[in-house]
């Protein structure tokens, strides 16, 4: 946005004085109208300074070899040498590669599930039950990957497995879920879809109370069906969610939850299971290798900040409001 | 002109906590040396107060008779501070970071680097010029235990007693009895008894749903060792004429191994989803549901587990604890564990503050022993006409063998064996340890470190084993046992064999 | 036409609960299995008889729980840490977000990356430690409610919330003479109930189901909340078995008992925030 108004402003500035004064003029205006604003902002903006800009001086570390003796200034400095480490992995287009395909997946089956929940769950006339759908739909988001991938255990691990078990009496082959590499990455999906589809979902609720009525109203007397106008009205309405948390979702697109996929993680399933997150673990194990970790942080972080600004761009390119 | 202003905010408040955490780091770096410190022995005039860092469950403080005990007698105050073991070390880094480290301190739990890389900077108090004064506590614990990880002459921390050798091998004697097998002795025996189990209803359901035995993937302490170490693998490292050899090296016993697995996963002897488990819990599971006939238990809870558990199964269901199976060479081996574990003393606290806390770690091995085990009389236990004695609620309350164990940590593998839990069971419990103590499997190398190792040890560990699981399970043949080693070796195992070899040497010239 | 509008009506519905149905019972089903297993007594497991529903109803995890004494101080904590922290997060969180959705704002979009960067770039857990500790936070519930004062994520969706509010209201609060402020509370919040509800409900969870800050920045045992408690009960130091622990505590029951705990107060409260988000309240105001 800025950017677009400083390549239109600068040829008016060298062009006609007054007004560039104008602009200004409107400029401190604008600002002195958003006072109040800024007055509202102010907790938030201290907050973000205090306990998020300032422990980013750890950031450092990613430079250093860290000794918790000497502090973030003190410690001995390596230039890029983590960096380089990283790079000249062995493993490190796997890792690449894993981490990579494990976010499409989770883009492709993951982002739209909660979405298409809020939708249908909007469908439902009957309060009852719509809140107590809703309520068991939402409380996976409490048990922990834990329990969850122990559940999978129970029902079918190979040897013990009640689903396995059942299917041996029945003369069907057990299926190796948790040890057979293939089925890693759609067992993953399914998991968060289960985890965290209710939950998520409670966001496009919100979005889709705020629908004006009316549209709906108009739409029934043009004759509008309701899958007509669920993809008419209430779609393009919560449009501007989805792009939202499509966005923030970019950032996050190298960080996967790794006390989850640790526990999904054997032998067996190594080749399309080891992602940057439990590299990092694997490496932190021994020896406290702050600056290492903190690099390959630093490197995904960087790769969603990319990603998050090319969503962005595209974003607004395409008239919608962006996050920034 | 926005980035402008945003990278300028940014860079003040970088430069604003710059200064902020500098003046923070003033952790002295005073390399032993404060021993000299003039103090009155055993005098306890002075009230201290003890911070001490621990792991596991809080134990109630205010009004517990023994806390109270403690600190009358040695005029302190304990400041109990917790945290959970897993991720403790980065915990103590933090506290590091910030100066808070406390007095006395568990150092970080799996990483020997960690605590070598501390004592050089001299966090660490070096106890060994005040053990003149504790000579109990200095003979409770072995000397090799007081010297381990620690350079010649100086003794940084104060061991933690853990039983190294704990798990013993159970068999279900029901099983064999009802197959007519006599409890095995060889490893082949072993796999004999094993395949009967697997294939021979020992449990006459008329059924295929049991196994012979499980494990915890393929190189894990606590599982391998009956197996691995039958075969002559190293735990970690062995000595092979004066050079440490690691078990990732050992191609032949590698093979031998890698072949029985292979054939027991084949035969449907081996629990088929091995490979999922990493905790030894994990496997023993397959004992308690019936599943599998040999397992590992541990002797301080069998009897009121596993033995019960099984029990449900079939009432006639009864365990026979047995001798690790012999390998080709006559080997015998039992999980074992490492035991360089310790408690240290910051090294700013003084020598009078040391020589409190080492006071109070001697009572608790001496005069306080039973006290950190049974509490006091009337409060916790009471002693009947007959000689019996009973447990009282206190006792759970106020946790007085945690205060023992958990904390203070007397060095004795009986602690947790209660009077009212009978002669009976104390004597079972020290002969089944004094025994597995035969089995013990050795690592050879003490202790020391290799840079390459601990930055990507773990890495390649995970590969060897991954391509090792898969010449278990089938997906690869017996010649990619070789395969793994050479990767392992290219990859940066030549290089860790290197550098533990040339600390080795050193550590020898050291001693000698 | 309009009588085949009916039917294709009809048929939408039926396939909407139809869908929701399933989708449901394939979630409950876990979650009848914590429930179930929670309840199961150990020897159910260990037989492999238990699958969804206990022969024999067990409470012993619930007791085993409960009976901890630090059990009510802990849940006390708990919802004092709840209570208070998501107010503050609310209250911060809403002013902030009210205020980046005004996109007349000069600096809103340096302020909006300023937000969005945090949520890519975090220093560790070390720098953070060291600033509450300069602060003097340790050991105080401060710290807790402070160093997750806003979640940004949280904050940009909320804004995205408040910025759906039609501009034709505020103009015409405006006309009215309003100023910001009471723009803010008697026309943007009632607007955005369901975005405050949302965002409540979202804060109480994190609040209720951490306990990580609390082991970091809090030492004094008497002030953990409920959650290091339960943790606590759970994970078991492996090398101290104690022959005396209770036998419950070797039971897989423990753990889902666990879940339960926790799970059902949120339960309860959860239709209290959900009345707001189910339906809309614009169409009120605008006729006003």
């Amino acid at each position: 946005m800025g950017n677009r108004f400083k390549k239109t402003a600068k040829p008016i500035q060298t062009a006609s004085i007054p007004k560039v004064k104008n602009a200004r003029e409107k400029r401190k205006k604008m600002i002195k109208r958003g006072l109040p604003i800024y007055l509202m902002l102010l907790p938030g903006v201290l907050y973000f300074l205090i306990f998020n800009y300032g422990p980013l001086i750890g950031l450092t570390v990613a430079f250093m070899e860290y000794d918790p003796f000497q502090g973030f200034l003190n410690s001995e400095w390596v230039g890029l040498e983590h960096f380089r480490r990283l790079f000249e992995e062995r493993i490190f287009l796997d890792l690449l590669s894993n981490t990579l395909i494990l976010g499409i997946y989770d883009i492709i089956f993951y982002f739209p599930a909660p979405i298409i929940l809020a939708l249908l769950l909007n469908e439902i006339r009957l309060r009852w039950f719509k809140s107590s759908v809703q309520t068991i739909l939402y409380t996976p988001h409490f048990v922990s990957w834990v329990v969850i991938v122990g559940i999978t255990a129970v029902l079918f691990s190979t040897q013990t497995g009640a689903v396995n078990n059942l299917l041996e009496n029945n003369g069907y082959n057990r299926i190796e879920l948790l040890t057979d590499s293939q089925y890693f990455r759609p067992l993953w999906v399914i998991h968060n879809i289960w985890n965290g589809m209710g939950w998520d979902a409670i966001i496009y609720l919100a979005a889709m109370s705020s629908v004006n009525p009316e549209l709906y109203h108009a739409a029934r007397v043009d004759g509008a069906s309701r899958i007509q106008m669920t993809w008419h009205i209430t779609l393009p309405s919560i449009m501007y969610v989805v792009i939202i948390m499509l966005i923030l979702r970019m950032g996050g697109f190298m960080d996967l939850s790794y006390t989850h996929i640790l526990l999904l993680q054997n032998p067996l399933n190594l080749n399309v299971s080891e992602v940057f997150d439990t590299y990092i673990y694997r490496a932190g194990i021994l020896g406290g290798q702050f600056g290492y970790t903190t690099a390959v942080g630093l490197f995904k972080s960087m790769v969603g900040l990319i990603l998050v600004m090319v969503a962005n761009t595209i974003a607004k390119r395409m008239g919608k409001e962006g996050v920034y | 002109m926005k980035k402008y202003t945003l990278f300028f905010f940014v860079s003040v408040l970088l430069i604003g906590f710059l200064a902020a955490c500098n003046n923070e780091n003033t952790q002295n770096s005073n390399v032993a040396g404060e021993s000299n410190e003039e103090f009155e022995p055993f005098n306890f005039d002075e009230h201290m107060t003890i911070s001490m860092l621990t792991t596991g469950t809080p134990i109630e403080y205010e009004d517990n008779p023994i806390f109270e005990l403690i600190e009358e007698k040695f005029n302190v105050t304990f400041d109990m501070q917790y945290y959970d073991r897993d991720d403790f070390d980065s915990y103590v880094n933090t506290l590091a970071a910030s100066n808070n480290l406390p007095d006395i301190w568990r150092f970080g739990y799996n990483d020997p680097q960690m605590y070598s890389n501390w004592a050089e900077k001299g966090v660490y108090y070096d106890v060994k010029p005040l053990l003149e004064y504790h000579p109990d506590l200095e003979a409770s614990i072995p000397t090799s235990a007081w010297e381990v990880l620690n350079p010649v002459d100086h003794f940084y921390g104060i061991p933690e007693y853990r039983l190294a050798t704990r798990n013993m091998l159970a068999i279900r004697q029901d099983w064999l009895d009802n197959l007519d097998l006599e409890v095995p002795d060889t490893i082949e025996d072993f796999y004999k008894v094993a395949y009967a189990f697997a294939h021979d209803d020992p449990n006459g359901t008329g059924k295929k749903d049991t196994i012979g035995f499980s494990a915890i993937g393929l190189f894990s302490d606590e599982g391998t060792a009956w197996r691995g170490g039958a075969f002559g693998l190293a735990r970690a490292w062995k000595e092979f004429d004066g050079e440490l050899v690691p078990y990732q090296a050992q191609l032949k016993e590698l093979e031998d191994y890698i072949g029985f697995m292979r054939k027991a996963y084949e035969d449907d002897v081996l629990d088929k989803d091995f490979m999922l488990h990493t905790d030894w819990r994990d496997a023993n599971t397959r004992l308690s549901d019936g599943v599998a006939g040999i397992e590992y238990v541990n002797p301080n809870s069998v009897h009121r587990k596993e033995e019960v558990d099984i029990k449900e199964h079939d009432p006639d269901a009864e365990l026979t604890y047995i001798d690790p199976p012999a390998g080709p060479s006559g080997e015998r081996t039992t999980p074992t564990r490492p035991g360089y574990f310790k408690k240290v003393i910051n090294s700013n606290v003084g020598a009078a503050k040391a020589h409190r806390i080492l006071a109070i770690l001697e009572w608790n091995v001496t005069e306080g022993y039973e006290i950190t085990r049974h509490g006091l009389e009337d409060i916790h236990y009471t002693i009947h006409d007959d000689g019996t004695v009973e447990e009282l609620d206190a006792w759970e309350e106020h946790q007085p063998a945690d205060i023992g164990t958990a904390l203070l940590r007397a060095w004795n593998p009986l602690h947790r064996s209660y009077w009212w839990l009978g002669d009976e069971f104390e004597e079972t419990l020290g002969e089944r340890y004094e025994w597995l103590e035969e089995f013990t499997w050795e690592d050879d190398n003490p202790g020391l470190i290799s840079d390459t190792d601990i930055k990507i040890g773990a890495q390649l560990d995970a590969e060897f084993e991954q391509i090792l699981t898969e010449v278990v399970v089938g997906q690869r043949e017996m010649e990619d046992v070789e395969l793994a080693v050479n990767t392992w070796k290219e990859n940066g195992g030549n290089d860790i064999i290197e550098e533990i070899n040339d600390a080795y040497s050193q550590y020898k010239e050291e001693r000698n | 036409m309009s009588k085949f509008k009916l039917n294709e009506d009809k048929l939408f519905s039926f396939f909407v609960y139809f869908l929701i149905t399933v989708i449901t019972i394939l979630v409950a089903l876990p979650l009848v299995y914590v429930l179930g297993g929670s309840l199961a007594p150990r020897s159910e497991f260990v037989t492999r008889n238990f699958f969804l529903i206990p022969k024999e109803i067990s409470l012993d995890a619930y007791k085993y729980l409960f009976n901890s004494s630090e059990f009510l101080n802990a849940l006390k904590n708990s919802i004092i840490i709840t209570g208070i922290g998501t107010f503050i997060n609310m209250l911060f969180t809403t002013l902030m977000a009210y205020g980046l959705s005004k996109r007349w704002l000069v600096g809103r979009s340096i302020i909006n990356f300023m937000v969005l960067f945090t949520m890519l770039f975090s220093g560790g857990m070390i720098p953070l430690y060291l600033i509450v500790n300069n602060l003097g936070l340790l050991d105080s519930y401060w710290s807790i409610w402070l160093v997750g004062a806003i979640s940004p994520f949280y904050l940009i969706v909320m804004r995205g919330l408040f910025g759906n509010i039609p501009d034709e209201l505020e103009e015409a609060a405006k006309m009215d003479g309003c100023g910001e402020w009471r723009l803010l509370f008697s026309i943007a919040l009632p607007l955005a109930r369901p975005a405050m509800a949302t965002f409540t409900i979202f804060y109480i969870v994190s609040h209720w189901n951490s306990y990580f800050d609390a082991i970091l920045y809090l030492h004094d045992q008497d002030k953990m909340p409920l959650q290091v408690l339960l943790r606590r009960l759970i994970i078991m130091e492996e090398d101290f078995f104690d022959p005396h622990i209770a036998d419950i505590a070797f039971s897989q029951a423990v753990p889902l008992a666990a879940i339960i705990i926790t799970i059902v107060p949120l339960i309860i409260i959860f239709p209290f925030f959900q009345k707001y988000f189910n339906k809309g309240f614009l169409l009120g105001s605008v006729k006003d």
